[in-house]
């Protein structure tokens, strides 16, 4: 029904994550109908984006050049590493603004089933660099979930030897009410209590 | 807690019908294909949130209709409640509990406690391991509705295990990648263990209390014994790891346990009669009622299907009298002549109407 172009356009959107036929459909007639010089921005800035950007030659997040912005930070505490899954764990993170260390990105978390073992994973870097010395602790945050709990399980025993290894603590969101907390969250709440 | 009435619009083979139940016995009575079971399947629809029969909930809808409906006034702890079931091909079933609508059928376990009995729960006793294990673990969340994680949990983590077995056999990966999923799957595992293990302690007692009273012989014994204590599981699995890597499948675990149930120190799937079969089931269910009497100080309702057939006359009086012992029940049969003594109500059943005398 569309010009072969146009088809191709809303072959390769359709592609991207959380975008059906439908959504793909919407963008490409979106970008057809805007100026030319609009359109052809976001083709730069995607091909930009692929030539400059690349992984931190040290924590494997993402960076412009070999360092990404964490590491080339000389105020950052370089005792600490925080281990994450994706690039993107790191933002929420970096949001909170009480963590002042360093990071280490996975890649993924294990996960047999999808063929992913802990060779396909940054975890050997991340033990060199913790063997290098200078690294205190390793905080794992991992996602809460069966295949971010074993990665986190899986790495903790490659690093006990080396530095104190600590989990990111589960429990109540703040504010939340716990009339309607649920079973797990409340009990692991409980399990991780504090001394006042 | 009691249902008191139902209301049913396009369901099975009920065009529109309804029904009241007494807070004793009800007895359902009709000849095959009349609709009693349906009836039955429509009480727990409204207590339960979901068909005890079929998981493809369509098939409930009436030939010729476009969906169905069923609404039922109940009384649970104290409190008069009001639900509604209804559903239309193609789209989710909608329930409301109180007139609001509820998005988990664990709402309707929190508010109501139903127990049913099938003919096909014969299995439990007849059939393979994985059956009992899965009734079971059934028991164990309604008792305890957060063990349902438990049980997905070491479900997942069981085929990451095997998966990385898998993958270590054929060397795409190496022995200690399997450490993670050992550990996850010991943590999971010793949760279930837990669990039933406790479950089956306290059904023991009441099983062969039960059994007794329904007129079964003396030594009846529930027991779980897994092949795994709780605090060993992880040491069985590291022992086991090298025989799991040839056969790329994991030997031990809860999920291959099994729960052995006895009579007179015979073993029941092995050794039993039909009846003898049909009997043990029931007392299983009826333990697990006295259980949640126990817990909430208020009997739940029970949902008993052709419980009759393969009993003598003896064991169908005992029945009625335990059943009748706990609280509000609601049986079929297909032969009036099969109840012991006459129901506080009486249904009678024919091609999609229901009728009540006295």
């Amino acid at each position: 029904m569309l010009p072969p172009a146009a088809e191709r356009l809303v072959a390769e959107l359709e592609r991207l994550p959380g975008v059906g036929r439908r959504t793909a459909q919407r963008l490409a007639f979106h970008l057809l109908r805007v100026p030319e010089s609009e359109a052809l921005n976001l083709a730069t800035a995607i091909t930009v984006v692929r030539e400059r950007i690349g992984f931190c030659q040290e924590c494997f997040s993402l960076a412009e050049g070999d360092l990404c912005t964490t590491c080339a930070d000389p105020r950052r505490d370089t005792t600490m590493i925080c281990v994450v899954e994706t690039p993107s764990d790191v933002i929420p993170i970096e949001r909170t603004a009480s963590y002042r260390g360093r990071y280490h990105v996975l890649g993924g978390a294990l996960s047999p089933i999808d063929g992913v073992d802990p060779d396909d994973l940054r975890i050997a870097e991340l033990v060199r660099r913790v063997e290098r010395g200078g690294v205190d602790e390793v905080i794992l945050a991992t996602n809460p979930t069966m295949t971010g709990e074993a990665t986190a399980s899986f790495v903790a025993g490659l690093l006990r030897p080396h530095a104190r290894v600590t989990r990111l603590a589960s429990g109540l969101p703040v504010g939340a009410d716990l009339e309607f907390a649920d079973e797990v969250t409340l009990g692991r709440a409980l399990a991780g209590r504090r001394d006042l | 807690m009691r249902i008191e009435h139902l209301r049913l619009r396009g369901f099975r083979c009920y065009a529109a019908a309804e029904a009241t139940f007494a807070p004793g016995l009800t007895a359902v009575v009709g000849a095959n294909g009349a609709g009693k079971t349906s009836l039955l399947e429509a009480v727990h629809f409204t207590l339960a949130g979901y068909s005890p029969r079929t998981s493809s909930e369509t098939r409930c809808i009436r030939q010729g209709d476009a969906f169905f409906r069923l609404e039922a006034r109940a009384v649970s702890g104290g409190q008069e409640r009001s639900t509604t079931a209804a559903l239309q091909a193609g789209e989710p079933r909608r329930l409301t509990l109180d007139a609001k609508p509820i998005r988990s059928v664990a709402a309707f376990a929190v508010a109501f406690e139903c127990l049913v009995f099938l003919p096909e729960r014969l299995a439990v006793v007849q059939r393979a391991p994985a059956i009992r294990r899965a009734y079971l673990d059934r028991a164990v969340v309604r008792a305890d509705p957060a063990h349902a994680r438990e049980t997905a949990a070491y479900g997942r983590a069981l085929a990451q295990r095997n998966a990385a077995l898998r993958r270590v056999r054929a060397g795409a990966a190496t022995a200690a990648s399997l450490d993670p999923w050992d550990e996850r799957l010991a943590t999971h595992g010793s949760a279930i263990i837990e669990g039933r293990a406790r479950l089956c302690a306290a059904l023991a007692a009441p099983f062969a209390e039960v059994l007794r009273d329904l007129g079964g012989g003396p030594g009846a014994a529930l027991r779980y014994a897994p092949r795994v204590g709780a605090a060993e599981l992880a040491g069985a699995l590291a022992e086991r790891r090298s025989r799991d890597i040839e056969r790329a499948v994991t030997g031990t675990g809860p999920h291959l346990d099994d729960i052995a149930l006895a009579e007179g120190g015979r073993e029941l799937r092995a050794f039993g009669s039909q009846g003898e079969q049909r009997t043990a089931v029931l007392a299983l269910l009826l333990a697990e009622a006295r259980l949640v009497t126990e817990r909430l100080g208020e009997a739940p309702v029970l949902l008993l299907d052709d419980v009759f057939s393969e009993l003598d006359a003896d064991r169908r009086r005992r029945l009625i009298m335990v059943v009748r012992e706990l609280g509000q029940a609601i049986v079929t049969t297909t032969e009036r002549e099969h109840l012991p003594a006459p129901p506080d109500t009486l249904l009678t059943v024919r091609a999609g109407t229901v009728t009540m005398s006295v």
